[in-house]
């Protein structure tokens, strides 16, 4: 009686998260996926077109610039948000009464992207933005430009604006790994005379290695992830210069009324993602399950 | 000593180049158009004039703000009960699966968003829950469910499992072990978690978007969003707009910001 008790016991707790996840997550996944096989609009019945929606996609060329946008999203997330996010955490970790900092550094999380936008479209306005008014005073004006209208750096625009609200995640991602090195090892390193570059080289970079791997990880997923601030900041305009994959879907799906086009798409992102979420899931679910 | 000093004072100045996007904003929306067609910038305002706030304010946003807490709240109290529920589960009962389901929580929850718009576009449809808060609410609570399962479960696992087998003897119910004793001694991740859904479901955007068509449900990203849309040069007003949108989530940030802090460490993280 009290074995059958326990056994039924999990069933009864997990019935309604199940029920919801299901309903609401995992089976719209799986529909997505059927639906990039058909031709849906709304005027005539679903049509199942097999890989058709695929092989107008690899000769679509808003679909390319798209994919090339993202290749550079995820190249100027690796290169910007992690060095700045390391050398944060790094200096956070090494001095005391940082409180205010922090709070000053992690504050744009809470900022919802939508905000950012309109916070950095102000200072990217090209006549009394705060940057172009700033190099005219210092007398740069050769580098002032309408910073979300010239093709050059549009796409940079929107990423840096993006980069204020992401990189505090990292400098997180980073205090997390540095708090977890034992402060014996430091000591150790200096009294063996490491200099402080020579620690960093040799201790803190090693034992950070699985640290790196969450940071670069999140990273990725987030770059893929864009949608908010491209679809408000620009739209992903002009011509798809500053385009995502994820605001072309959006596009194609809620402006063409292409859905079987949008899911298309959207399982292309998706499977761009899950190599990465399989590489996150390796490194930090294999302590997280062990009994 | 001296190399923390120049530590410091790096820090500070970066600090001080990381605030300039909200000085730029908070100036901007404290002026009238025409200071700024002035050439006045980069300048504090000369008045306080608030004329952008209640312009914004009456643009819609005090509506949209108050859609955004209609949201937020059921949501967040939802996501905590099905995720404690299911966390209670995963951690306190040996079973086939439950590693799987485990999994399958987290999976689904760091896939992109995009895989679920249009089902769920048409689900809502379907369920004739479209353009109502329902739609928004009953998405978030589903979706938050995976993560804060994951990050519930693990904090479970760390309560020695002694307590429950001795309540258990005691003969306590398999459900007063989750409401009596498991409940409350996850209170602070609770607490935790609480603070880090708050902002993340305030900040969402699209779901607002997708599930919502009806000016006078959107919640405040979507609400200003439009008004950059409608008053395309009122930046004074689009900002004043902006830092009414964030206020909510800035505060709780500012107060709790330990506990926000600490959610992402043990959670999202580690």
């Amino acid at each position: 009686m009290f074995r059958k008790k326990i056994r039924f016991a999990p069933v009864f707790f997990l019935a309604a998260p199940l029920f919801f996840f299901t309903v609401w997550i995992i089976a719209p996944a799986f529909y997505s996926i059927y639906l990039s096989f058909t031709k849906v609009d709304l005027i005539s019945p679903t049509k199942f077109v097999g890989l058709y929606n695929y092989k107008v996609l690899f000769s679509d060329s808003i679909f390319y610039r798209c994919l090339i946008n993202n290749l550079k999203w995820i190249i100027i997330y690796l290169t910007v948000p992690i060095p700045i996010g390391l050398a944060l955490a790094l200096g956070l970790n090494n001095i005391k009464r940082v409180q205010v900092l922090k709070v000053v550094f992690f504050l744009p999380m809470a900022i919802s992207l939508i905000a950012v936008n309109l916070m950095w479209a102000w200072m990217y306005n090209p006549v009394w933005g705060i940057i172009n008014v700033v190099l005219r005073r210092l007398g740069l004006d050769f580098i002032t430009r309408a910073w979300l209208g010239d093709p050059s750096s549009v796409l940079y625009a929107v990423v840096f604006a993006s980069c204020w609200n992401f990189i505090p995640l990292i400098v997180i991602t980073f205090s997390a790994g540095l708090t977890s090195i034992p402060p014996e090892l430091m000591e150790a390193a200096k009294i063996d005379g490491a200099s402080s570059l020579q620690q960093l080289r040799h201790v803190t970079i090693p034992l950070l290695r699985s640290t790196f791997v969450i940071a670069i990880v999140l990273t990725v997923i987030s770059s893929l992830r864009a949608f908010d601030i491209v679809y408000s900041m620009t739209g992903g305009g002009p011509a798809n210069l500053s385009n995502v994959l994820a605001v072309y879907m959006f596009h194609e799906a809620f402006h063409d009324l292409l859905l079987g086009y949008g899911s298309a798409i959207a399982v292309i992102l998706t499977i761009m993602s899950s190599v990465f979420v399989v590489i996150y899931l390796n490194n930090v679910l294999k302590k997280e399950i062990s009994y | 000593m001296i190399k923390k000093q120049l530590w410091f004072i790096i820090l500070c100045l970066i600090a001080v180049i990381w605030l300039v996007p909200l000085y730029s904003s908070v100036t901007v929306s404290l002026k009238p158009l025409a200071e700024i067609m002035e050439g006045s910038v980069l300048e504090l305002p000369k008045t306080l004039f608030l004329g952008n706030f209640t312009k914004a304010w009456n643009a819609g946003v005090k509506r949209y703000l108050l859609n955004s807490f209609i949201i937020v709240f059921p949501s967040v109290i939802g996501i905590m009960l099905l995720s404690s529920l299911a966390a209670h589960a995963l951690a306190q009962y040996k079973f086939k699966g439950n590693e799987l389901i485990l999994m399958g929580f987290l999976v689904f929850n760091l896939l992109p968003q995009q895989i679920l718009i249009i089902p769920l576009y048409r689900l809502s449809h379907f369920l004739k829950i479209y353009d109502t808060y329902s739609a928004v609410i009953l998405y978030h609570i589903s979706f938050q469910t995976g993560f804060c399962t994951f990050f519930l479960r693990n904090f479970m696992r760390t309560i020695p499992s002694a307590i429950m087998d001795s309540a258990r003897m005691d003969g306590v119910s398999e459900f007063g072990l989750y409401w009596r004793i498991n409940l409350p001694l996850i209170i602070p991740a609770l607490a935790a978690l609480g603070i880090l859904e708050f902002t993340w479901i305030w900040n969402d955007f699209l779901w607002g978007s997708v599930l919502l068509t009806s000016d006078s449900l959107k919640p405040v990203t979507v609400g200003i969003q439009n008004l950059q849309g409608v008053y395309t040069t009122a930046w004074g007003m689009q900002n004043a707009g902006a830092l009414m949108a964030v206020l909510p989530t800035v505060l709780v940030f500012l107060f709790l910001q330990r506990y926000f802090v600490k959610g992402l460490f043990l959670g999202a993280i580690k």
